[in-house]
């Protein structure tokens, strides 16, 4: 038996291209039997949606009106635009096409509204690991590319896994000067401390990095290393804490550090833990 | 076009697929040549939101990950715990209690994955609401250390391979009443919480087998209690023209968080003095902040709005801690000619004060060019004190004192212009300045040779400069260029310094350093495209460049240098394609290039420069089988190729791992209310950063059914 099924798959892929063949035959003669049915579902996925057509930004105004005009102060309203190529772009770009709901007067909803538990708003628990077509965070990924990959780093905000979405830090509405009532212009990293309340401060000794906002050593989306650290090493430190090697001493603060370097990073227990701030030592060391 | 389709009899008849054209599609996807096109297949709105029958399902599920290798990174790579979970994934009812009043529950309770969640809302649109919520939900983090290649030493978390967890959690109730032409009034109560335990990057030394120098490998960790209570108030009044709004928040919470660290764990005494200590850093938080704050916008007319927006904001808080040194965590202070530089007994207070006024206004009058001119000025002050008894081996080196107090004033300007008078084009720019002063007294310190003395005054000065083009040369293709150059310039002027800064001087931070500066160039492309009418492409490229200038005190010696340069290349695709009606494929694929370069590898090889370059990929994919069954295969891959092993010169520390993850889930409509949903995840994961300690396999199961009614 064992031999009999060697030499027939031998023979059936004695060669790449009769493998292909068969290969190809297979599947598309599975292709071919599903399709031979009559199925009344369809998938979803932007930009199209079978059955519904791009309306424009403009209809939307009709009964959005309030939404309509806060739209106009958010960085999204650069999507908007005169001229016919860009009809699909504005409000449709994630809500889709939006013909259905507009004929219904509201009746249908948009094929993108967002709303509670359908479709599957996230991928948490169990359903993890499978991008879901018409969540908000695989719509926003849509145009930003880049910061899907982000989100599948090793250390990451709780995206993926349904706990957050994009629209905790990101308005899509509302432009960022007049989210809030004008007031959330305060600070970029109010949005950071909303969560993370303990590197609030004030301190005593205060570490100056803090004044260039978290993200100056922490990636916002996600990164390879851990607590969201753009850099692992001492390189984190150091690049604005170098200043110059004399008679072979690596100087920071004018004290030769060279062999605490071997050590591991600058953070390493006992050296400067305090990265965000100290009560006790201006040097940060706890 | 818009009257199409009007009736729900008429689009489930436009719904079904002729079995002819099933086939002509089949073929054509034997072919491979032939797409059918997707706006012209049939439109069935059950694939709508709020389409379909039954606005209200629950589906209750049960699941399990099973493990081989790192369980603790199988964990916290999953975020899902090696063992079995189950009980009610989701649940959604929504029921008009009344004419105009809806009442809605959302929830889930899936039991040992501490993944919990509750929201009710009453409502009646135009008159009032009513919500509660709950929400839980677990991290997991594998706690393990480093790995030491010379002798293959490696540092994991002493509990058995279990990760550590930490559980966060929101209640919160919230109510208002927004009656129309009268002014709404919303109250919100929060509860916040942290509790549980997590990793930190904090490494202990050791001494990697016994007999090499120290390296910091051992694990640490922050055990964490926080408890937060945050009640707020605001009112809304639509007055002609003007929305206006007042808010009041308070804020109070106590955060019992502590880091614990082992030292040279396993280690022999040596002459007698004990050398595996454990660090017990103690810091008790409590702090009350309140804040107010009030806006206006208005619609001067449709191509005019102003608003403004004003707040104030009080912070206090009272810290109480310690950091212990001991044969075990949590205990109470022993001199001991082991420990280390410790303190006992810290009392520390501080206020801050915080002023911010925004102002903004955006004119659309010149027609198809958008204007925002918006300014900020935000002023704060601040005062911090502390005491405690240093505390170093045998002796309690006596008590302590520090101080500082501070303020800053800063004041942006932002410039928004947009243009979009050519056809299918926008053209977009802006500026942001931003002029900032402050000033900064220090007195006091531990283990600092001497407490310090220092009055430093702050000069900021930032400024960016962003512009762009986002341009629709076809329907089906759209291209944005853009890019910015941002510069951040802080100069310290050290009017009282009690550390010279000459080479004598044992600590010299902060006022060593007499100007940072920072600049970015960054620029990016992207390029949708539809070739087809169900393929589209994606393309994103951003290519980024950063460096930090510093500038010592003249008396050290020293020059300016360029203390880093950061570059990063990002090229992200995106194809999302629909061959058939019933089939989508979804692609992503990023890989970046990034690299943090500083003078330090030029003089020692313990510090490599730190690449972070990586690459992940996504397929999702979703196939309508039949009327009844939906199928979905999914892969994701990670890899980041960033080690180098730089022992025994220093700590190896680069990403090198590589991750695979497949999954396949089947939705069978068992009936039209009930959905069965069975899935299976595979995940591979090999991680060179620890010496393979940290892989593993791991296989996820996962079995639901919901009822839709």
């Amino acid at each position: 038996m064992t031999t009999f099924t060697s030499r027939l798959v031998a023979t059936l892929f004695a060669s790449r291209a009769r493998a292909v063949t068969l290969v190809l035959t297979v599947v598309g003669l599975g292709f071919g039997a599903v399709s031979c049915r009559t199925v009344n579902r369809v998938t979803v996925m932007l930009p199209d949606v079978p059955g519904a057509k791009y309306i424009g930004s403009k209809e939307c105004e009709q009964c959005h009106e309030k939404i309509y005009k806060d739209f106009q102060t958010a960085d999204h309203s650069l999507l908007v635009m005169g001229g016919p190529n860009a009809l699909n772009a504005g409000c449709e770009s994630c809500h889709g096409p939006s013909s259905l709901h507009s004929d219904s007067g509201g009746e249908v909803k948009p094929p993108y509204s967002f709303s509670a538990g359908r479709p599957i708003a996230n991928d948490s628990g169990a359903n993890r690991s499978t991008p879901v077509a018409r969540s908000v965070d695989t719509v926003c990924y849509t145009c930003h590319a880049e910061v899907r990959g982000q989100f599948g780093l090793p250390s990451h905000h709780p995206v993926p896994e349904g706990h957050m979405s994009c629209t905790a830090c990101h308005s899509p509405h509302k432009g960022f000067a007049h989210v809030g009532g004008s007031t959330a212009l305060r600070a970029q990293d109010e949005n950071c401390l909303q969560c993370h309340p303990a590197q609030r401060g004030p301190f005593v000794f205060e570490h100056e990095a803090m004044r260039e906002g978290c993200t100056a050593c922490h990636g916002a989306h996600g990164t390879v290393n851990a607590k969201l650290l753009t850099v692992r090493d001492a390189n984190l430190c150091m690049k604005c804490h170098f200043q110059q090697v004399q008679g072979g001493q690596i100087l920071i603060g004018g004290h030769d550090h060279s062999a605490a370097l071997v050590q591991g990073t600058c953070w390493t227990a006992g050296c400067h833990e305090a990265v965000h701030g100290s009560r006790v030592n201006s040097s940060l060391r706890f | 076009m818009k009257k199409e389709f009007r009736g729900k009899k008429q689009r489930v008849k436009r719904a079904g697929l002729p079995l002819s054209k099933s086939c002509v599609i089949g073929a054509a996807l034997i072919a491979s040549a032939g797409f059918a096109s997707a706006a012209d297949e049939p439109k069935d709105t059950s694939n709508f939101e709020g389409g379909d029958a039954g606005n209200n399902w629950v589906e209750i599920g049960a699941g399990g990950m099973l493990t081989s290798g790192s369980n603790s990174q199988a964990e916290q790579s999953r975020q899902l715990p090696n063992n079995a979970f189950g009980g009610i994934q989701d649940l959604h009812f929504q029921h008009d209690v009344a004419k105009g009043v809806t009442f809605s529950l959302d929830g889930r309770a899936i039991f040992d994955n501490h993944d919990y969640g509750l929201n009710l809302l009453l409502k009646k649109e135009d008159a009032y609401f009513l919500r509660f919520n709950y929400e839980n939900f677990r991290t997991w983090y594998n706690g393990n250390g480093g790995f030491w290649p010379p002798d293959a030493s490696w540092y994991p978390f002493p509990n058995g391979d279990n990760a550590l967890a930490l559980d966060r959690g929101n209640i919160s109730f919230e109510g208002g009443v927004m009656f129309k032409n009268a002014p709404s009034l919303t109250f919100k109560y929060d509860h916040y919480y942290r509790d549980g335990e997590k990793s930190s990057t904090i490494w202990g030394q050791t001494h990697p087998g016994l007999s090499n120098p120290p390296r910091g490998l051992v694990p640490s960790f922050y055990d964490i209690d926080e408890k937060r209570d945050a009640f707020q108030l605001d009112a809304k009044h639509t007055i002609k023209k003007t929305d206006f709004g007042v808010g009041l928040r308070y804020e109070t919470a106590d955060l019992n968080n502590t880091l614990k660290i082992n030292q040279y764990p396993g280690e022999p005494p040596v002459a007698g003095v004990p050398q595996d200590r454990k660090i017990t850093d103690r810091q008790d938080v409590s702090y009350d902040l309140f804040n107010a704050h009030a806006f206006s916008e208005t619609w001067f007319s449709p191509k005019l709005l102003f608003s403004a927006g004003f707040l104030t904001s009080h912070l206090n808080n009272d810290v109480n801690g310690n950091r212990i040194y001991g044969g075990d965590y949590d205990v109470a202070y022993s001199p001991n000619p082991g420990n280390g530089a410790g303190y006992t007994n810290l009392i520390s207070s501080a206020d801050e004060h915080q002023y911010v006024l925004n102002l903004n206004l955006m004119s659309t009058h010149l027609k198809n060019f958008t204007i925002v001119p918006s300014v900020r000025v935000q002023t704060e002050n601040w005062n911090a004190d502390s005491s405690a008894t240093q505390t170093l081996g045998n002796n309690a080196t006596g008590p302590f004192a520090s101080n500082a107090d501070g303020d800053d004033f800063d004041i942006r300007e932002r410039l928004d212009l947009r243009y979009s008078g050519f056809t299918n084009w926008v053209l977009y720019a802006q500026g942001e300045w931003t002029q900032g002063n402050g000033d900064l007294n220090e007195t006091g310190g531990i283990y600092l040779g001497s407490p310090i003395q220092r009055d430093t005054e702050t000069d900021r000065f930032f400024q960016r400069y962003g512009a762009g083009v986002k341009w629709y040369p076809l329907r089906r293709v759209s291209m944005d260029v853009g890019g910015y150059y941002k510069q951040h310039n802080y100069d310290y002027d050290n009017t009282v310094d009690n550390t010279p800064n000459d080479a004598g001087s044992p600590n010299r931070y902060p006022a060593y350093l007499v100007m940072q500066a920072f600049q970015t160039y960054d620029g990016y492309t992207r390029l949708t495209f539809r070739p087809l009418q169900n393929l589209t492409l994606v393309t994103r490229y951003e290519y980024q460049l950063s460096t930090i200038d510093t500038q010592p005190d003249s008396i050290s010696g020293l020059s300016e240098t360029q203390s880093s340069d950061m570059t990063s290349q990002i090229i992200a695709q995106n194809i999302s394609y629909a061959p058939w009606s019933r089939l989508y494929f979804q692609l992503g694929f990023n890989y970046v290039l990034s690299e943090t370069k500083t003078p330090t590898s030029d003089f020692t090889a313990a510090v490599l420069n730190a690449q972070n370059n990586y690459w992940t990929l996504t397929f999702n994919s979703g196939f309508v089988l039949d009327n009844k069954t939906d199928l979905n295969l999914g892969y994701t891959y990670y890899n980041a190729d960033d080690y180098v092993n730089n022992a025994p010169a220093g700590v190896p520390y680069g990403a090198g791992a590589e991750q695979h993850g497949i999954n396949l889930t089947m939705v069978r409509r068992l009936t039209p209310k009930l959905r069965l949903t069975a899935r299976y995840g595979y995940y591979h994961y090999t991680d060179q950063t620890s010496g393979g300690h940290n892989d593993y396999d791991a296989h996820v199961l996962y079995t639901g059914l919901q009822y839709r009614f």
